[in-house]
């Protein structure tokens, strides 16, 4: 188990690092000359200018910059902001809670959702409730945040007064938003698992469980979902990183000051580092996400194991 | 359901293991009017008997075992009436909830392909201890444990602790197979229903398997409703025959008649066609012509009458019933031909025009 | 095999929408059952499979339907609304839907419907130009990669996941920032972020064609690779190549109405799906409609778009054999 999380680190590190690098380039190489972002355009001197250059380092070569880059980063320095000067890391620190904490909520949201309802609608296979379930998700997974969140804020925040519409901090605050993530991403996830779970119950396994006398729920539940959960948790996988890009509108939808605004104000301001720093940062994210899921995987389904393994 | 020690199972009688099954019919409905899969279906075993259930791809065999249980309740388009009576009850109007507590208890059942099986993603020793638990054993994780390793014990396997950690996949064929008899046995059944067990394993699996039914049948007093395509295992472990065609019975017999004098057309055509080391060479196998017509194509009266070559007019209008073969015979060979007593007083030269024609 | 379901005709299996699956189960769990069997339903099933059919036919009419719709909108938007969108009309703000202005006014008077129509043009630009671009590249590449094999494959693959670990939107949202705003630095932001999915995708179905027996066959008859690939491995590879097309001008167009709502979008562009949406939030607890109609427009384009690429998929799958 062990050497199967090691491996997957492992094979993630290149990544983050390629990540790294095209982040890097594609900022640098791009038209647009850094100086006169931090100067915001204001007429400077050629002193002046050239104080800036040193102090952010923009005379070395491109490779080199990202070389200390990469080492900065390493101990956690992000460089200072283009805009406000002060360094990256600690905006961001400030920031990070709403994000985070929206992130994970939907997370949740989207995994009890998701296998939840597959599960209810491949049990009552054919009936209204199946249809109601594959509606709304279809619904769901089709409507953008930018319409979801608002029609959640009006039907929940102005018409019936349940949960509030903006801000952070509060469990209330979080509801609404990762409501509307979750809904957008559990679509997709819900098909899979009814469909998987529909699919495992025509397997020869099921009927020697019947044939040994095992009762229907016990089927249904303890062996057909463990079964199709299989492949539902691959899929979980991608949807988790649907997540985390919807997260950064759904900040903005529903006014939350965290990352996600953070990161559109960067690029409003062409703050290159905290630009930087953001995506880098949502990227790891991800593929340590990605890591657990394979790890969840192989834990699940034991002939994947052995593939893993070599 | 009390549990036997080991002595008291020897000395007390047998467990009623007889089953009873009468008139059993299987059809679906289709846009075209009603098709019959199985047709007025009737056999007996008696407790502590094997019984092979023969027939070839089509015959109706394979559900006919999984109605006894009730199995086909559970596909929707399939319909089963008939009765089926077993150890003084009839299950075929036996509500769900009491079918299930029979099923995997006083009835075992294993299947063709062992390892598509078992639950991919379960411990072996847990998908016993599930059957152990389900059907009157002991409480607590640890004994039923213990009683699983017992159970691979008595299949045979060897480091039972072993096996019981590992998942399907890591064990072979032959070895998935004596695990599901494993679990079939944990309710401690009376019959045990075994769906062409062997038909997916190595020849020397095979034997070992059909060695392992056999002495499970000895040591348990257990009867067995073995059903196969398979001439030899029918041959090796039956004590009676009962022969299936497209649907319906054709012939039931003990099996030594059956093998030295079968009394219908079709079984006498299989015995033909199975090759033999001491016939001459270079001759064609002979072979039975025509196929197994489908549900939808099968003509009234006699199932075999398109493949048949004792056919007569009587044949395709009026289904022969099961009838006694004769006092020769005795009063358990039971042949539906309505020649089957030629078949049975003529000679070679009957024989030889079943199945000479190639 | 004997199995359950063995001698049921063809048809019958077709045409439920997964065989064997049409069963309740939850009298199954409540073990409510008596004798041996259940009567079939016969006729009342047909009548469910027959319903399912029209119903889905509908669907795929409704769904084409609406998107020739927003083509007409994005050509000829004179013909379907006024001709200035952007026209300020203080008397008619914030007014709801009504005979004169479909689907109300902005605060500024503006009639959303109008903008919406004449919105069509740059979303479906982005949309269909993105997935063009990104779509062919993409598709291109993986190709390469999936039948290539070797240094190439993996050195794609490398590349690959580089890319998809930035999901979705982020991407994108790394060339916006580097870029001017403008309409075509958009959709080319957004055709590289569809790249990995294409690449990966076509690489998967490659790799499986790659396997099939028929190529063998054909490179032992001595085919040449390029023959093979052309006349072999990319026909097999249109039909889900088509069908995430078709799916993906849908997810093109939320992301650039995601950009513009976000601000990000291209400067020159008025009115824009996404901006409207924007503009409606401040006002949405009682003049809904200003965020909620462009919403649904999108929405509907994502729901009709899918459709379509399914409907797409199932026809030009080669027939199996």
């Amino acid at each position: 188990m062990l050497g199967v999380v090691g491996r997957r680190i492992a094979a993630g590190i290149p990544v983050i690092i390629g990540v790294t690098a095209i982040i890097f380039f594609v900022l640098r190489v791009l038209p647009g000359n850094p100086v006169d972002i931090i100067t915001a355009g204001a007429p400077t001197t050629p002193a002046e200018r050239q104080n800036i250059i040193n102090e952010f380092g923009l005379n070395k070569p491109v490779l080199a910059q990202f070389g200390s880059f990469l080492w900065d980063a390493l101990h956690g320095n992000f460089g200072d902001s283009f805009s406000s000067r002060l360094p990256v890391i600690s905006q961001i620190s400030q920031q990070a809670m709403p994000t985070v904490e929206l992130a994970a909520a939907a997370m949740v949201l989207t995994v009890v959702l998701g296998i939840g309802l597959g599960a209810v609608s491949a049990l009552t296979y054919g009936s209204w409730v199946d249809a109601a379930i594959r509606t709304v998700t279809l619904l769901g997974s089709s409507m953008p945040i930018i319409l979801t969140g608002p029609l959640l804020i009006l039907l929940f925040s102005f018409t019936v007064h349940l949960f509030p519409a903006t801000g952070s901090g509060s469990f209330p605050q979080l509801v609404l938003p990762a409501l509307a993530l979750a809904l957008f991403a559990c679509g997709v996830v819900v098909r899979l698992v009814r469909g998987s779970m529909l699919e495992v119950k025509n397997q020869e396994f099921v009927t020697a469980l019947r044939a040994k006398g095992v009762g229907e729920a016990r089927i249904w539940l303890r062996h057909i979902l463990r079964n199709a959960l299989v492949p539902a948790v691959t899929l979980l996988g991608v949807q988790l990183g649907a997540l985390l890009s919807g997260a950064v509108v759904a900040e903005t939808v529903f006014g939350r000051q965290g990352l996600g605004s953070l990161l559109v104000t960067g690029i409003d301001n062409k703050d290159y580092p905290m630009v930087q720093a953001i995506v880098l940062i949502i990227a790891t994210a991800y593929i340590v996400l990605n890591i657990i899921v394979d790890v969840c995987y192989s834990l699940l389904d034991p002939r994947v194991r052995v593939q893993m393994a070599g | 359901m009390a549990e036997l020690s080991d002595t008291e199972r020897t000395l007390a009688p047998p467990p009623a293991g007889a089953l009873s099954v009468q008139g059993l019919t299987i059809s679906y409905d289709s846009p075209a009017g009603t098709r019959e899969l199985v047709r007025d279906v009737s056999f007996d075993i008696g407790p502590g008997q094997i019984v092979c259930l023969v027939g070839e791809s089509g015959s109706g065999k394979t559900l006919t075992g999984r109605a006894i249980t009730g199995l086909v309740r559970h596909s929707p388009r399939l319909r089963a009436e008939g009765t089926v009576s077993f150890g003084g009850r009839e299950l075929s109007t036996l509500p769900e909830r009491e079918l299930r507590r029979v099923r995997g208890g006083q009835i075992g059942m294993i299947f063709q392909d062992p390892a598509a099986a078992l639950d991919p993603v379960i411990r072996l020793g847990d998908q016993i201890a599930e059957a152990i638990a389900r059907h009157g054993g002991p409480a607590g994780r640890d004994s039923r444990r213990r009683r699983a390793t017992e159970l691979l014990t008595q299949v045979g396997i060897t480091d039972p602790e072993l096996r019981a950690r590992q998942f399907p996949h890591e064990i072979s064929g032959g070895m998935c197979q004596r695990v599901l008899i494993a679990i079939a046995l944990a309710g401690d059944p009376s019959l045990l229903i075994a769906d062409e067990p062997t038909t997916a394993l190595d020849v020397t699996i095979q034997a070992q398997v059909l060695d392992l039914i056999s002495q499970l049948r000895r040591e348990r007093g257990m009867s067995v409703l073995l059903i196969t395509h398979d001439m030899g295992v029918a041959a090796q472990l039956a004590d009676q025959v009962v022969v299936m065609y497209a649907g319906s019975v054709v012939e039931v017999a003990p099996v030594a008649t059956f093998f030295s004098r079968p009394g219908h057309p079709y079984s006498a055509g299989l015995m033909r066609a199975v090759p033999r080391v001491d016939a001459p060479r270079a001759r064609r196998l002979p072979a039975i012509p025509g196929t197994v017509p489908e549900a939808a194509d099968r003509p009234p009266g006699c199932p075999f009458q398109t493949r048949c070559p004792l056919k007569l007019e009587v044949c395709g209008s009026e289904q022969p019933p099961l009838t006694a073969a004769g006092q020769s015979s005795g009063p358990q060979h039971l042949v539906a031909c309505h020649r089957s007593a030629e078949l049975l007083a003529g000679g070679l030269t009957v024989w030889s025009a079943i199945g000479a024609t190639s | 095999m004997d199995g359950m379901d063995v001698r049921v005709p063809a048809d019958q299996v077709a045409a439920t929408p997964e065989a064997g699956a049409d069963m309740r189960v939850l009298p199954l769990i409540l073990g409510r059952w008596g004798p041996l069997g259940r009567p079939a339903r016969g006729p009342a099933r047909r009548q469910i499979r027959q319903a399912s059919r029209v119903r889905t036919r509908t669907g795929l009419i409704i769904a084409v339907a609406y998107l020739v719709l927003l083509v007409g909108w994005a050509i000829i938007p004179g013909v379907f609304a006024g001709t200035d969108p952007t026209a300020v009309n203080p008397l008619a703000a914030l007014a709801g839907p009504s005979v004169h202005n479909f689907f109300g006014t902005d605060q500024y008077g503006r009639s959303i419907y109008d903008e919406l129509v004449y919105g069509a043009r740059p979303a479906l630009e982005v949309g269909v130009g993105s997935t063009l671009l990104g779509g062919a590249a993409g598709s291109l590449i993986g190709i390469a990669g999936g039948y290539l094999g070797g240094w190439f494959d993996l050195v794609v693959m490398r590349l690959i996941d580089m890319l998809l670990a930035l999901p979705g939107l982020l991407l994108a949202l790394i060339f916006i920032a580097a870029l001017p705003r403008t309409l075509s630095n958009e959709i080319f932001a957004i055709a590289i972020a569809s790249v990995p999915v294409f690449a990966r995708v076509l690489r998967g179905q490659a790799v499986q064609v790659r396997s099939r027996r028929f190529v063998d066959a054909a490179t032992v008859s001595g085919l040449r690779r390029r023959t093979i690939v052309v006349r072999h491995v990319i026909p097999n590879c249109v039909a889900p190549a088509t069908e995430l097309a078709t799916v993906y001008v849908g997810v093109a167009i939320v992301i650039a109405a995601s950009l513009s709502f976000l601000g990000l979008g291209p400067s020159e562009v008025v009115p824009d799906w996404g901006t409207l949406i924007q503009n409606g939030q401040g006002y949405i607890d009682h003049d809904w409609w200003i965020s909620v109609f462009p919403g649904v427009i999108v929405t509907l384009a994502v729901i009709s778009l899918s459709v379509l690429g399914d409907r797409l998929r199932g026809a030009l799958e080669p027939v199996r054999g």
